[in-house]
């Protein structure tokens, strides 16, 4: 135990409680002896005094005949049977004149040193009747005295002895009193301290004597108790412990690796700004030496070359910008547009392939594969081409006199179309299969140099391809080549499509705050003039809307069959090609049994036009329409649709 | 006959009549009857009456003597007795003609005398005729009563010792020698006056005594302090058996042999004899009562017959 473990007071508590005792035995044993004796002493001597007068009013009466008589043998008696009281030490019976008749003295008069005398007057009463029937003069005849010293010594032991004993017994019944108390004492503490020593170790609480008060049972159970949940949290602190450095170590881990692909981030950024600059310096070097040879005056054929070359590093310059363009707009809140229409997708195919067949490699070959006709597809033309494009360059970039085929197929899904690219380039190391998706990831070449490129032309690629619903996977041989799979689906599955785009930071698009009330609302618009949907689109994005676009009406008629309740509002042009917006509009009242909110925009404001539209319960806008309007009317009819799907109570 | 014989029920009728008709007599008669109490009347009967009673006041004991003394008047004059205690008379004289006054005691006498101015006063238990009376009762009885009652008891006394109060007229006591020496007795009269005298000449006389010793002890001696000298006188009388006799009857049941007292109601009856008597002078009773303590008697040797002593009124057993 250390020095301040110490309690402040060596002396135990029972040596206390007995010291208490024994101060408290002796101070009572010497006060209430006291007070008993003084109080005994003072009723003794007033009783005492009271007796001895008593005794000499009784003796006053026998005395008066021998003072009458002046009898000193009758007074003699009568001293003698007053002398017969104990505590009497000498009494004296003297007349009138004082002369002393009779005297008597105890034999322990000398011995005694407590004493006090009385006197008591002898009278009596002479009647003097002049005849028998007369009542007679009474006087008072002085006879003489009486008096009796008295012993107080015997008393005086009484009191003392009353004292004495109440003093032993005060001390007595204090020491037994203290026994007893100690002895209780003991047998609460006694247990308390084995507790104490018990409880400086980790060893088991000792059992308690059956004979122990409650109140230690009560501790003993309670601390043992304590005990068992001081363990209890000790283990689970143990387990937190190492669950937290468990959880530290992961976290770590994770830090690191965020930190590493940060620094990877970083320095892909970096490549990639550096690429950007490479990329854009190149073409324009091209171009302004070749217009320089041409402001020369260079012959002709010159000119020709030169232009060709500035028109391929312009062309190349636009394939760089609509690259950042779609980095840029993948990134904002809007995600990628997307423009659905139907169209063929084995056309799409041949013109894909032969536009990238003329810009290929020397050396290397395209070939197109159509497995049967797939027919028409409900999807976004233009991304869907930028895909193949991209796609269809990238297998360019890695093969060297290589072969590249596109091939269109279905797949087991008849729901799908499948695009596969493949090549026999330089292929894809298997360590780097996992992160060529990735943005800004860069390959190496088959000389181990880093790729031309700014390393998103996949990334793009995949995002449109989610995008549009679809899925795009790769396999690859190092040193045989790749083979990029795309798989889209005939109609656009919109949960799958809207879930897709991402930052390229990973990041979901996600509404940002401050937005008016008809964000997140769902609304599918169908117009086929690009020039009209795209500006409205902007609009409608920019007021918080969800928007898909539709450029014709089949497409338009195959988003809401694919998902029937995937629209909040529908917004229709009247003259669409495939499916004019009253056709739509009757066929999801009639044949979908959609009750969805519809907005006709139409140019031609018939009155046959407006009763079927009110009919359908649609709302029918006549172009031009301001932008404002239109959002003011999709958020009304979104708002009635809620108010009428809640219910009066909502 | 029948017809003029009365039946058993009226009979039984007219005796259940006849006996109401006897006790409601009685009630009246007892109505009527004067109070046996103490005589406490008013001062206008007092005056009224025909006859008048006055005496002391008295001591609470002796209420019944003078109610006794009353009957006696009433049953010998046949008049109303007005009784008045000497506080009761009123301060002027009153019209006594015609009235007669008895007095008990010399101080009553003189007082009745000076308010019954114009009627003749009789006193009566006095020591000795007042001045301008012409005849009363003395307070004290015939000597020859007590000696032959001390006779009776004792044949064997040849000495009697008369202790009296100092105020005792000389006649008397050569009355009561005169007695003695009618029956062959030698007498002795020791007068004292205070108590502290009486208790010497009792310590004296008593402790000197013996059976042959008769010894009167007046009760006034004794009254002046019964509680101190009766007990040693009693206590010397039955150690030495010495017969003591005494006038009062109270000092008999407290331990004296015997005492021969008045009888109130002839004294009554005398008196009232004495007051249309031309007799003069003073004269003793002539009834008395005799009460004898059989303790006592036992105690000093004295035994006597059942006929002797159902010849004393009262006997303290």
């Amino acid at each position: 135990m250390s020095t301040n473990d110490q309690p402040p007071s060596t002396t135990s508590f029972l040596r206390q409680l007995l010291q208490v005792f024994l101060t408290l035995s002796l101070v009572i044993g010497l006060v209430a002896p006291v007070i008993i004796f003084l109080t005994s002493w003072h009723q003794i001597r007033i009783f005492s005094e009271r007796t001895a007068q008593e005794i000499a009013a009784v003796f006053a009466g026998d005395v008066r005949y021998a003072l009458l008589v002046a009898s000193a043998e009758d007074a003699q008696a009568v001293v003698s049977n007053i002398l017969k009281f104990p505590e009497v030490l000498s009494a004296e019976v003297v007349n009138e004149r004082g002369e002393r008749l009779a005297v008597g003295n105890a034999r322990d008069l000398a011995a005694a040193r407590r004493t006090f005398a009385i006197a008591r007057v002898v009278t009596a009463e002479s009647i003097g009747a002049p005849s028998a029937l007369d009542e007679g003069q009474r006087t008072q005849v002085d006879l003489g005295r009486i008096r009796i010293t008295v012993s107080l010594d015997r008393a005086y032991r009484t009191c003392f002895d009353a004292a004495l004993y109440a003093a032993v017994q005060i001390v007595a019944v204090t020491l037994l009193l203290s026994l007893a108390l100690i002895r209780v004492s003991r047998k609460m503490l006694a247990p308390l301290a084995t507790l104490v020593q018990s409880l400086r170790s980790d060893a088991s609480l000792p059992a308690v004597a059956a004979c122990s008060p409650s109140e230690v049972h009560f501790i003993y159970r309670a601390i043992d108790a304590m005990r068992q949940r001081i363990a209890d949290d000790n283990q689970r602190l143990v387990r937190y412990a190492d669950g937290l450095e468990t959880m530290v170590a992961e976290r770590t881990r994770a830090l690191e690796e965020a930190r590493d692909q940060a620094e990877s981030a970083n320095r892909a950024k970096t490549l990639f700004l550096a690429n950007v600059s490479h990329e854009l310096r190149t073409p324009l070097q091209a171009i302004i030496l070749h217009a320089r040879l041409i402001g020369g005056g260079t012959g002709l054929d010159s000119a020709r070359n030169s232009l060709s070359t500035i028109l391929s590093a312009s062309s190349h310059l636009l394939e760089l910008i609509e690259q950042l363009l779609d980095l840029s707009k993948a990134e904002s809140d809007h995600g990628l547009e997307l423009s659905y229409s139907t169209f063929g997708i084995r056309d799409l195919v041949h013109e894909a392939a032969s536009t990238i067949r003329a810009t290929l490699a020397p050396g290397n070959t395209l070939t197109v594969h159509c497995c049967g006709d797939p027919g028409a597809i409900v999807s976004d033309r233009t991304r869907l081409l930028q895909v193949m494009y991209n796609l269809l360059r990238n297998a360019d970039k890695f093969t060297t006199n290589g072969h590249i085929t596109l091939t269109l197929d279905v797949t087991n899904d008849p729901d799908c179309v499948r695009l596969t690219i493949t090549d026999d380039g330089i292929g894809i190391p298997q360590e780097q299969i996992d992160r060529i998706f990735e943005p800004f990831f860069q390959g190496k070449s088959a000389q181990g140099t880093v790729s031309r490129g700014i390393g998103i032309g996949l990334w793009v690629t995949k995002t449109i391809v989610d995008a549009l619903g679809g899925r795009i996977d790769v396999s690859s041989t190092p040193g045989a080549g790749a083979a990029f799979r795309v798989e889209i689906p005939r109609v656009p599955n919109l949960l799958t499509a809207r879930a897709a785009p991402q930052s390229p930071d990973g990041e979901q698009n996600t509404v940002a705050p401050g937005r008016p009330s008809s964000r997140g609302i769902r609304v599918l618009f169908g117009e086929d003039e690009a020039v009209i949907r795209e500006a409205m689109s902007l609009f409608l994005r920019d007021a918080g809307y969800v928007l898909d676009e539709c450029a014709d009406g089949v497409s338009v008629l195959a988003m809401l069959q694919q998902d029937p309740g995937g629209y909040d509002v529908v917004v229709l042009d009247h003259r669409m090609p495939g499916r004019t917006g009253l056709e739509i509009l009757t066929a999801m009242r009639d044949t979908l049994h959609l009750e969805t909110p519809v907005i006709l925009l139409t140019g031609n404001d018939t009155a046959e036009l407006q009763e079927e539209t009110a009919r359908c319960g649609a709302v029918l806008i006549a172009k031009p329409v301001q932008p404002e309007r239109l959002i003011e009317a999709i958020a009304l009819a979104a708002g009635e649709a809620a108010a009428t799907l809640t219910g009066p109570a909502g | 006959m029948e017809s003029t014989r009365p039946s058993a029920a009226h009979e039984r009728g007219t005796n259940r009549f006849a006996a109401g008709l006897i006790v409601f007599a009685m009630l009246c008669w007892l109505a009527l009857l004067p109070s046996a109490g103490p005589v406490a009347e008013s001062s206008d009967a007092c005056a009224d009456a025909p006859v008048v009673l006055v005496h002391p006041q008295v001591r609470s004991r002796d209420d019944n003597v003078i109610a006794q003394i009353v009957r006696g008047l009433r049953e010998r004059t046949h008049a109303a007795v007005g009784v008045c205690s000497i506080e009761d008379l009123p301060g002027s004289t009153l019209d006594s003609e015609g009235k007669a006054v008895v007095a008990v005691g010399e101080n009553a006498s003189a007082a009745a005398t000076l308010i019954y101015n114009r009627a003749p006063v009789v006193p009566i238990l006095v020591r000795q005729l007042p001045k301008e009376t012409g005849s009363g009762i003395s307070l004290f009885l015939d000597p020859n009563v007590y000696i032959q009652q001390l006779r009776a008891l004792s044949p064997d006394v040849n000495v009697v010792t008369l202790i009296h109060r100092d105020d005792v007229p000389q006649s008397f006591i050569d009355t009561v020698r005169a007695a003695a020496a009618a029956h062959r007795l030698r007498f002795e009269a020791i007068g004292v006056a205070t108590l502290r005298d009486a208790a010497v000449v009792v310590e004296t006389v008593v402790r000197q005594a013996g059976p042959q010793d008769g010894i009167w002890l007046q009760g006034r001696v004794i009254g002046m302090n019964a509680d101190i000298l009766l007990p040693k006188i009693v206590a010397s009388s039955w150690d030495r058996k010495v017969p003591v006799f005494t006038d009062e009857a109270d000092y008999v049941a407290r331990g004296l042999l015997f005492a021969v007292t008045h009888d109130y109601s002839d004294l009554g009856r005398s008196v009232a004899d004495l007051i249309d008597s031309a007799r003069q002078g003073i004269r003793y009773a002539n009834g008395v009562k005799t009460v004898l303590n059989g303790r006592t008697a036992t105690a000093i040797g004295i035994f006597l017959p059942t006929s002797q002593e159902k010849e004393f009124d009262d006997v303290y057993k």
